[in-house]
């Protein structure tokens, strides 16, 4: 499926969740309008306009160029999956407590597995750049990133 | 009527070694936090803000206005050098700073961006010393139908002019919409689609513009295994520094975004974004080689960064002679002022003449600061990007991470981030344009909040939107741009029908 559908469809489906959310807001009061009026005009509009755009109905553009069809070179989902999972991953232990730790181990995984660097090279890149990161945000800036 | 011995008096008073030497530090520090991504100018000034306790108010002001200034031009520098913007206005600044940046024209972006920031600071600051009481009594006329009117008018002009397809636009612009809707209402207090408790206050928006620049930019970049290839690092200033032929093109553009950048910052709730995308769409429309905006234009850097840093003393015109800030920066300067004892409002100029103007006269020094610093920092900058382009994948990802924890130190701004840098993914991939949909997010809730309120003031009617000459001309402006959104796509059809054999 292609990146456009996939969009179209998903920001389909989230017009129509903002809509039927909208059902208990007001959306009328008295002489204005309520806090239902904007989320529930502008999640029609963003429903039928990704229907009409996937329908392919009328094109607006008479020369857009879909970069998808200009690739000169076979996309790398391999490795966009593996980055995917890597950040999930990592954002999901983060939950557990550090920050840092789990940034370390995302910088050095995405450095050896998808960048494609050798073992050394990675444990210096990952060790550099948290030592800055901590320095910036930890020490020099006072925040509480651990 | 201005009397320019009041300008004077502030310098000698601003102009002792340690004053000068914090106001240097400010705008290095403001650089830095502001080329981070997630940081600022409302970061940059909160972090200050501690750091002001037991000084004077001169010298404690100068501090944030310098910190302030200095994110400015920070901004630019992650957004040209990465494609990942530091803060809201240096969105931009990346449409056409990264492509020449890629082009191999990274550093005379870079030195024409510090150039440009300069001229329309300086402009700013002239109009902020010479016209703010004037400028500022006009303001306090504009009520909520012409502020809506005003938003509506800058929505509609990016939805038609922003890439071949308004469709396409129109979709991303009622994302940014829908978007914004969530969190608390401004109006009536009700909380909307909040799923999850951190959502009430809102979708954090430097979180949204970090995970799609940012990471939406990785994510493209792996899937289509694009390297970074500037060559080895070297020190060539003459590589940073504009030539004639390219001040003489940026030269026209400077100064329309800086009367820009000015007239829009002085206007509340506005601000340097709204200055930058404004200031973009004008020149687009006024150039003679539109195809080359976004793809690294001169004119398409230049205009938008001048007008970037004019809006920063455009937005202090109504903080200080009205008490209403400008932007989010402001609005913490804004208690920065309370936080001093000062009273602001239009009584601050009368009753605290020796504190506003040496805090304007440590605005001018800091802009001179900034622009040595800047121009000297380049190298630095663009050579340490040499060295690690090779691993800018997993710095970037890092830096990205980091900076959304560090807006409320919460993980859910990082899953924020990650949902978003899939939504930009998508986007890039399929070419629809995140400038319309930033500029919805950042525009609804004000705009949505004025309109209400013009219909509350017109009891319940729309004709409040045509009641006055200035709210006439804005409604006949927007009837007019939609106008031409709607019959662009079938001339542009004709004149490729015509254009085929």
């Amino acid at each position: 499926m292609r990146a456009e559908q996939i969009l179209l469809i998903g920001l389909t489906l989230l017009g129509a969740a903002f809509v039927l959310g909208g059902q208990s807001l007001t959306f009328r009061a008295n002489i204005g309008f309520g806090p239902g009026f904007i989320p529930v005009v502008a999640g029609i509009s963003l429903a039928l306009s990704c229907v009409f755009k996937l329908l392919g109905g009328r094109r607006f553009a008479a020369s857009a160029t879909n970069k998808e069809d200009v690739e000169d070179q076979p996309p790398n989902y391999r490795a966009l999956l593996i980055t995917l999972a890597i950040l999930v991953a990592g954002t999901a232990a983060m939950e557990l407590g550090s920050v840092l730790l789990p940034t370390f181990l995302i910088i050095a995984l995405l450095s050896w597995l998808v960048a494609g660097h050798n073992l050394i090279r990675t444990i210096i890149v990952a060790t550099t750049t948290i030592t800055v990161i901590y320095l910036i945000f930890s020490v020099w800036l006072g925040l509480p990133v651990n | 009527m201005l009397d320019l011995t009041d300008l004077l008096n502030a310098f000698s008073l601003v102009a002792t070694p340690e004053n000068l030497l914090l106001i240097f530090f400010a705008g290095l520090i403001g650089t830095v936090v502001g080329a981070l991504p997630g940081l600022g100018p409302s970061a940059g000034i909160a972090l200050m803000m501690p750091l002001t306790f037991g000084m004077d108010p001169v010298a404690g002001l100068s501090l944030l206005t310098g910190t302030y200034l200095g994110t400015m031009y920070g901004g630019r520098l992650t957004a040209i050098l990465i494609n990942t913007p530091g803060d809201a206005p240096a969105i931009i600044t990346a449409l056409d700073g990264y492509p020449m940046m890629q082009s191999g024209r990274g550093g005379l972006a870079l030195g024409l961006s510090a150039i440009a920031s300069f001229v329309g600071g300086c402009f700013g600051l002239i109009m902020l010393i010479f016209f703010a009481p004037i400028i500022a009594e006009y303001a306090i006329f504009l009520g909520p139908p012409e502020y809506f009117l005003m938003m509506l008018l800058g929505l509609s002009m990016i939805v038609v002019l922003a890439g071949n397809d308004p469709l396409k636009a129109l979709i991303v612009t009622l994302l940014g919409v829908l978007l914004s809707t969530v969190g608390s209402d401004y109006v009536s207090g009700e909380v909307r689609y909040a799923v999850v408790p951190e959502l009430i206050d809102g979708m954090d928006f430097v979180a949204v513009i970090i995970g799609l620049f940012g990471i939406g930019e990785v994510l493209l970049n792996i899937e289509k295994r694009v390297v970074l290839n500037m060559g080895k690092p070297r020190f060539r200033m003459g590589e940073f520094i504009p030539g004639r032929s390219d001040l003489r093109e940026a030269c026209a553009p400077i100064m329309r975004g800086s009367i820009l950048g000015t007239a829009i910052g002085v206007l509340p709730g506005a601000g340097a974004t709204i200055a930058t995308f404004m200031t973009y769409i004008a020149e687009k429309k006024l150039s003679k080689k539109p195809e080359e905006f976004g793809k690294g234009s001169i004119a398409g850097l230049a205009a938008p960064e001048a007008a970037n840093n004019a809006a920063v003393p455009g937005s202090l015109i109504p903080l200080l002679t009205l008490g209403i800030p400008g932007s989010g920066g402001t609005a913490i300067m804004l208690g920065a002022l309370i936080m001093f004892g000062l009273n602001p409002g239009p009584l601050l100029m009368v009753q605290s003449a020796d504190i506003v103007w040496g805090t304007i006269a440590s605005l001018i020094i800091a802009n001179v600061f900034l622009l040595g610093s800047n121009v000297l920092l380049i190298p630095l900058f663009v050579n340490a990007l040499r060295l690690i382009q090779r691993h800018l994948t997993a710095i970037v990802v890092a830096f990205c991470l980091v900076g959304a924890f560090a807006i409320n130190y919460s993980i859910f701004e990082i899953w924020i981030v990650l949902i978003f840098g899939v939504i930009g993914y998508l986007m890039k991939k399929a070419d629809y344009p995140a400038g319309p949909f930033i500029l919805a997010l950042v525009l609804s809730p004000l705009a949505e909040n004025y309109f209400r309120q013009s219909i509350m003031i017109g009891q319940g009617s729309w004709g409040i939107f045509v009641s006055k000459p200035l709210t006439t001309t804005f409604t006949v402006c927007i009837i007019t741009v939609i106008i031409l959104g709607l019959i662009k796509p079938f001339l542009s059809r004709r004149n490729v029908l015509k254009a085929q054999p």
